[in-house]
């Protein structure tokens, strides 16, 4: 007999809601990697598209189960199988990027699993935290907000990609929320740094300009200083 | 008497000479047998017939003599009317023999008749086709005359047509190399302005959708 929760509005609210601004901001973000002024990388486009993919899936995974919970308390063992899935997504990913050269060469397969090693300890931490304190409908609104950043972060570095690496354009760094709130205490913004390290690698010089991505203005000086520490410069009539 | 004179006359005039040679031996046989007949009735004695004497016992009275004499001409009559009756049967068979001779020379006057008319008929026909040939050459001369001036003059308007269509050919050409050289540019220039429409249209798309999801899209990122 098919199972059915009664008296479960209120996270059906917060879930839709929730899965309904996820939605939008990836038909933005589609948007954005199909405009013609960007010249977006093909190879890029494509992670994109899977990232989104995988993930969406897993949200809808992650409703479902949550829905299942009700006003309970997540369990110990259901926290730690959530958490196991998402890392088992990110496997994933990397799975497909691996397999089908055709479509993902070399030099893009490794830098999105640089992202995805820097990433996944914040994202694990941080879900890890929502999953123990919150209730399940809160729970799954924070969890798409998570994932949400990060796929918008995902979204910003390889737009990096694109123009530093495949364009070979003058390089930039994109400075954005998911930057600003998981970084590291004790390398601060590792994320800007891994990514520049991946480019002077790519032979795109140690010289960058900053773009500002986040919702407001941000503290250059700090960005430049923990970069300055890597042989890394920016380019101060740049920053925005 | 003058019956077998006239009778020989006729014979000889309607018979051919085998066939009177024939008719005389016959009356002759048919003489000598009655005179034999005769003489041995009137019991003539003499040498010459002295092989056809009977022995006879008593002499003959004259009565017996004018009754033989009477009994000859009866004898003599009868034979004679006897070929008479034999010569009128062979002339009848002469004649009939002869009136089949004629109609069969009659048929055949006729058939030399026909064949003659059939000739004719062949040499006429040949005639008329001889003629018609003849005055199917002269029409065919003629119409090779004829042809061989339409010919003449076909050849002539086709030769100008040539001359035409080179000339307009040639225009084509000047005409193809400079739309060569222009359509080019002009399929260039419309090609860039269909890229350029086609980029417009996708960014009003893009603007469009991204103006409806401005509400849900506060914290989306918009590259640049």
């Amino acid at each position: 007999m098919i199972a059915y929760h009664k008296n479960n509005i209120l996270f059906r609210i917060a879930s839709a809601d929730a899965i309904s601004k996820f939605k939008s901001i990836q038909a933005h973000s589609f948007a954005q990697v199909v405009r013609t002024d960007i010249s977006f990388d093909a190879a890029a486009k494509e992670v994109v598209l899977l990232e989104y993919d995988r993930f969406s899936q897993w949200l809808y995974k992650m409703e479902r189960i949550l829905l299942n919970v009700g006003d309970a308390a997540i369990s110990r063992q259901l926290q730690h199988a959530l958490v196991e899935s998402f890392r088992e997504e990110i496997n994933v990913i990397e799975t497909v990027l691996t397999a089908h050269e055709s479509t993902f060469p070399a030099t893009i397969v490794d830098f999105t699993k640089m992202v995805h090693a820097y990433s996944q300890p914040m994202l694990h931490a941080k879900l890890s935290e929502m999953l123990q304190s919150d209730s399940a409908s809160k729970c799954f609104g924070n969890m798409v907000d998570l994932i949400t950043d990060y796929l918008q972060h995902m979204l910003t570095s390889l737009h990096e990609y694109s123009n530093n690496v495949v364009n070979a354009s003058c390089p930039f760094l994109c400075v954005s929320s998911w930057c600003m709130h998981f970084k590291d205490d004790e390398m601060p913004f590792l994320s800007m740094i891994r990514r520049a390290q991946f480019f002077k690698k790519m032979n795109t010089g140690s010289t960058f300009t900053l773009k500002n991505y986040t919702s407001g203005d941000f503290d250059s000086a700090n960005i430049v200083s923990a970069l300055n520490k890597f042989d890394i410069h920016t380019r101060t009539e740049a920053l925005e | 008497m003058d019956i077998l004179p006239d009778l020989l006359k006729q014979l000889a005039s309607s018979l051919s000479p085998t066939e009177f040679v024939v008719v005389l031996c016959i009356i002759a046989a048919t003489s000598f047998v009655v005179v034999s007949y005769i003489m041995k009735n009137v019991r003539a004695k003499s040498g010459m017939w002295s092989f056809l004497d009977e022995p006879e016992d008593e002499p003959v009275e004259l009565k017996d003599v004018k009754d033989a004499v009477q009994q000859l001409v009866d004898d003599n009559s009868k034979q004679h009317s006897e070929l008479t009756a034999a010569s009128r049967q062979i002339l009848a068979a002469i004649q009939e023999a002869r009136a089949e001779d004629r109609e069969r020379m009659d048929a055949v006057i006729k058939y030399l008749e026909e064949i003659s008319a059939l000739e004719n008929l062949l040499m006429s026909t040949k005639k008329d086709i001889l003629k018609q040939i003849e005055d199917l050459q002269h029409q065919s001369r003629t119409h090779e005359t004829h042809d061989l001036q339409t010919h003449a003059a076909m050849r002539q308007s086709l030769e100008s047509t040539l001359g035409a269509l080179s000339k307009i050919n040639a225009q084509l050409e000047k005409v193809d190399e400079y739309v060569k050289a222009v359509v080019p540019e002009f399929k260039q220039a419309h090609r860039e302005l269909s890229k350029d429409i086609s980029t417009l249209s996708r960014d009003v798309a893009l603007v469009e959708r991204s103006v409806q999801s401005q509400i849900n899209t506060v914290n989306a990122v918009t590259l640049r």
